[in-house]
């Protein structure tokens, strides 16, 4: 498989893990398995990393967690995002598009005219 | 996602080391599970979803470090919010019910203020150190000049000593009034040894030694120099000589006590008065010592014991049983006060103690009211401790404000303290409000609140179920309340018992000590003093005092006039070695009080003369030597026979050791306060031992101001160097010398009345409220012919056996705790009985007093609207 990984900037993995959650309550593997799909696995995810961002986003309130018991009988942790952290989405993806327009205006200039 | 949502794990924290581990192992297998879906084996499946997932360890640690920091925040947060919440309900119940808060946080802001008052004094005598420098290692010891310079010279304890008396001048100004004040003569290092700068100018030199040149106190140059800056170099008259100003010492510095205005060269005494210097028996002199490093008081006082030996085998005739006693100078300028500081801020606790069981009983009264709100907000999940912890912010909240408003209460009660307590702080700015005294302040409130909150606070939050059953008067939650706070009132009771006994004992003891005899009639008495020191030597002094008295004696309105060296109540001066013919006395009957007296002395005070005759106009320098004694020492020498004829001799180095008939035996007046029996006293006459000094006494009915008058001419007429200080009736030198004993008395007095008010309040409350609670059963008992008297008897009886266990159990408490104040009590046990019927029989006149209106209106109780309620 030839994959692309895209060094993640700082903060990005948070913001995607509330898009994940902005379809509904999912526990951290499909979280994973969410930006997996999407991505096509262009975007491979630190699993790693992938959980303390989920604890720091639960500890800043734009998410909430809940305990239940899955069909294995083991207990699942599954993540549902708060009106903050919707707020916070949408202020990140508006942030996003900014910053990519402009950095495509910068990376599609043209040469400029010397005087 | 197809997990069922339930929930796991309700209440309680989580467990966070749990939680992570579960999580991440879910994890780990479902992403063994894909990759085993995709084909591969177990062991691969699991080799590959660890690989995709770095090291779980490191994972696990970094969740947990972010959970738990957060699982602490959220604590923080939630007991802030808990304590806002506490805070803000406490307020709010405060404020609802402002009789209660105002009577509370009165009673409250007394008790703390008059502690903290009280502490600040203790703080300031008995924790504050001594400010001198290294004050630790200051000793302290008396005895005469030439013995002090003995010790100096051969105790090897000591690295430096300095010695002071105490002396009396007449101070006058340029074209001023004379004026007595209190001064040190001092060693010209005494600075340097206490390790004091002057504010002003300079402490004293070797080179000042034998100069006329003083240092003044600090209250003495803002009270007769103005605070003038321009002192230095000044000239005042000092009992008729001039000194030059040469310093002006900080004001917080008073040495040995703040009684001290100056101080002038002790080598003015070896210059001026040799003989006084050099006399081992004059053993008014103390001296300091800073003690070597190293060296303990015990070494110091081995060393000074092997001097005192030696000095006795020399001199035996003045020294023989005579040592130094060393001890701290702390012991020896504050030691003395402890015991009454002590008692006062003893009973100022009580005080204190009282008053929060008084704040007790009225929160009690009010939960058996809020009982009901506690059990709905314990039902509705509000766990004990928090119901506790919300009463208990009450209480603190109470006690807080209470605690402010005492601290305000004590820096003014500070400002009032009269001179009388402050007399033996050793640091002028000693009794201040500093760290040490708010943090008693503070410990004091806090202590405060749990004293009068826990019990109630306890009682209160008791649980849901009984509370809330009980919906009728009289269940068991009120009984058990009123049971509690009978118990209050009983606590209460005993500890105004315990403050009124010991109000009682020194009432009993002022009055004692007042009603003395002091040997004289003080009513229509004036005295003053003269000073000779300036008359160039002993025939012109004694032509002078001769003199005095007779012009004294021709003053329009003055019925008697007289001196001696001695004033009555104040001092005698001096004691003296003696022998009487035919007679071996043995150590202690050898020594008596010597003074001498002039002719109209005994006349003036009116003390009555018993045998013989007074000293008189015969009894001249050239006359054959006479002596008059007092009543003791005539029982003393020659009991049951005729004293006059007989023959004595003072053994004093100083006077003539001429063989003195005793010519009259005289009554026997109080020389050294009203406390003290009579002592031994032999009188000579003054024109056959001159002094430097006279106590004059006046028999004049018009009082101190015409004499003042009549003194202005008088006095230069006799010698342009005479003037008279202290001038003042000897009712008020009477008054004055038991100050301290009236100012304990009336302290204690203003305490115990206080300690009944509040008992009175306290034993209203209750019986008040058990009377509410049994209306119930009154209106029963009259309904079945109880008249209003049995109805009386029935509250009467319960005031009466609430206070009476109060007051065995503090009678009980006092007998034993008045045995710590036997060093404040003159002429009365300890034990008095009569005082502790007296304080016991007023409190239960209080405790009937208190229950009196809640009884009648018992009595008034309608049978009938007493059965319908409830």
């Amino acid at each position: 498989m030839d994959r692309t990984t895209i060094d993640l900037l700082q903060g990005t993995l948070a913001v995607l893990i509330l898009k994940a959650l902005s379809w509904g309550p999912m526990h951290g593997y499909g979280i994973a398995r969410w930006i997996e799909d999407v991505t096509d696995q262009d975007l491979l995810v630190e699993e790693g990393s992938l959980y303390p961002a989920l604890h720091r986003l639960e500890a800043l309130g734009f998410v909430t967690s809940a305990w239940s018991i899955s069909d294995t009988n083991r207990r699942v942790k599954s993540y549902t995002i708060t009106d903050r952290g919707r707020q916070r989405l949408r202020a990140e993806t508006s942030r996003w598009d900014r910053f990519s327009v402009a950095v495509s205006r910068v990376l599609q200039a043209r040469r400029p005219r010397t005087a | 996602m197809t997990e069922r949502m339930r929930p796991d794990r309700p209440i309680g924290p989580p467990d966070v080391r749990k939680d992570v581990d579960d999580e991440l192992a879910f994890h780990l297998e479902e992403r063994q599970r894909d990759f085993a879906a995709r084909g591969l084996s177990d062991a691969e499946a699991r080799t590959a979803a660890l690989r995709r997932f770095g090291n779980p360890a490191d994972v696990a640690a970094a969740c947990r470090a972010i959970d738990e920091r957060w699982q602490q925040e959220v604590r923080r947060a939630s007991m802030l919010s808990d304590l806002r919440q506490d805070l803000v309900h406490a307020g709010r119940s405060l404020v609802m019910a402002p009789a209660f808060t105002i009577v509370a946080l009165l009673t409250l802001a007394l008790g703390i203020g008059a502690t903290t008052t009280m502490f600040s004094v203790v703080n300031a005598v008995l924790v504050q150190s001594l400010p001198f420098s290294d004050p630790d290692r200051l000793v302290a010891t008396r005895g005469s000049l030439a013995d002090l310079r003995d010790l100096e010279a051969g105790a090897r304890s000591f690295q430096q000593m300095a010695f002071w008396a105490s002396n009396l001048f007449n101070l006058r100004q340029e074209g001023g009034d004379s004026r007595q004040v209190l001064g040190g003569q001092v060693s010209t290092n005494l600075f340097a040894v206490l390790g004091v700068q002057p504010l002003l100018g300079r402490s004293f030199t070797p080179a000042d030694d034998r100069q006329n040149v003083i240092v003044l106190a600090h209250p003495l140059w803002q009270s007769q120099f103005g605070g003038d800056p321009e002192v230095l170099g000044r000239t005042v008259v000092l009992s008729g000589s001039s000194y030059t100003v040469v310093g002006v010492a900080p004001p917080w510095f008073r040495f040995p006590t703040s009684e001290f205005q100056l101080w002038a060269p002790l080598g003015i005494l070896d210059r001026d008065v040799p003989q006084q210097a050099a006399n081992r028996a004059f053993r008014i002199f103390s001296g300091i010592g800073r003690l070597d490093a190293g060296v303990t008081i015990e070494q110091a006082r081995g060393a000074a014991e092997a001097i005192a030996g030696r000095l006795a085998r020399e001199f035996p005739a003045t020294n023989e049983g005579i040592s130094f006693t060393i001890e701290s100078l702390y012991d020896r300028l504050v030691g003395d006060s402890r015991p009454t500081l002590a008692i006062l801020i003893g009973a100022v606790g009580l005080l204190l103690l009282i008053g929060c069981a008084n704040v007790a009983n009225l929160i009690l009264a009010r939960t058996t009211v809020r009982e009901r709100e506690m059990a709905i907000r314990m039902a509705l999940g509000a766990s004990r401790g928090r119901l506790v912890r919300q009463l208990m912010t009450e209480s603190l909240m109470l006690a807080g404000a209470g605690g402010l408003l005492g601290l305000l209460l004590a820096g003014w009660g500070i400002g009032l303290l009269p001179g009388l307590v402050d007399a033996r702080v050793p640091r002028g700015d000693g009794i201040r409000i500093d760290a040490t005294v708010l943090a008693f302040s503070a410990l004091a409130t806090v202590l405060t609140a749990i004293v009068f909150g826990l019990a109630p606070a306890l009682q209160a939050a008791r649980g849901p179920a009984s509370a809330l059953k009980e919906s009728g008067r009289g269940a068991g939650a009120a009984v058990r309340g009123r049971r509690l706070r009978r118990l209050i009132v009983i606590a209460e009771t005993a500890l105004a018992v315990v403050v009124l006994v010991g109000a009682g004992l020194l009432v009993r003891s002022y009055l004692a000590l007042t009603a003395r005899d002091p040997g004289f009639a003080p009513d229509h008495l004036v005295s003053f003093n003269v000073q000779f020191v300036a008359l160039p030597d002993v025939e012109s002094r004694r032509q002078a005092a001769s003199e005095l008295v007779e012009q004294l004696a021709r003053i329009p309105g003055v019925e008697a006039a007289g001196g001696a060296t001695g004033l009555p109540v104040v001092t005698p001066q001096r004691g003296t070695r003696f022998e009487a013919d035919g007679r071996v006395l043995n150590a202690d009957e050898a020594g008596a009080w010597f003074m001498a007296a002039s002719p109209g002395y005994f006349t003036a005070l009116q003390t009555q003369v018993l045998q013989g005759r007074a000293i008189d106009s015969r009894d001249t320098a050239a006359a054959a030597p006479v002596a008059v004694i007092n009543a003791v020492l005539a029982e003393q020498l020659f009991p049951g026979q005729r004293a006059i004829g007989r023959r004595l001799r003072l053994l004093d180095p100083q006077q003539s050791r001429d063989w003195r008939t005793i010519v009259g035996v005289v009554g026997d007046v109080a020389y050294r306060g009203l406390q003290e029996p009579p002592q031994p006293t032999i009188y000579t006459p003054f024109a056959q031992t001159p002094f430097m000094w006279l106590y004059v006494m006046l028999r004049a009915p018009g009082g101190v101001d015409p004499i003042a008058r009549s003194l202005r001419t008088v006095l230069p007429a006799v010698h342009p160097t005479l003037t008279a200080g202290n001038l003042r009736s000897m009712n008020e030198v009477i008054s004055q010398s038991v100050s301290v004993p009236r100012f304990n008395m009336l302290l204690l007095s203003a305490f115990a009345g206080f300690a009944l008010v509040l008992t009175a309040i306290g034993v209203y409350g209750v019986i008040a409220y058990s009377v509410a609670q049994r209306r119930q059963e009154v209106g029963v008992r009259m309904a079945i012919g109880a008249d209003g008297f049995d109805i009386l008897w029935l509250v009467l009886k319960e005031a009466l056996t609430t206070a009476s266990a109060g007051v065995v159990l503090g009678l009980v408490a006092a007998a034993l705790l008045s045995r710590f104040m036997g060093s404040l009590l003159f002429f009365v046990s300890a034990g008095d009985p009569p005082t502790l019927a007296a304080a016991g029989g007023a409190l239960l006149v209080v405790a009937l007093a208190a229950s009196a209106i809640p009884a009648v209106r018992a009595m008034r109780v309608a049978p009938v609207t007493a059965l319908r309620q409830e």
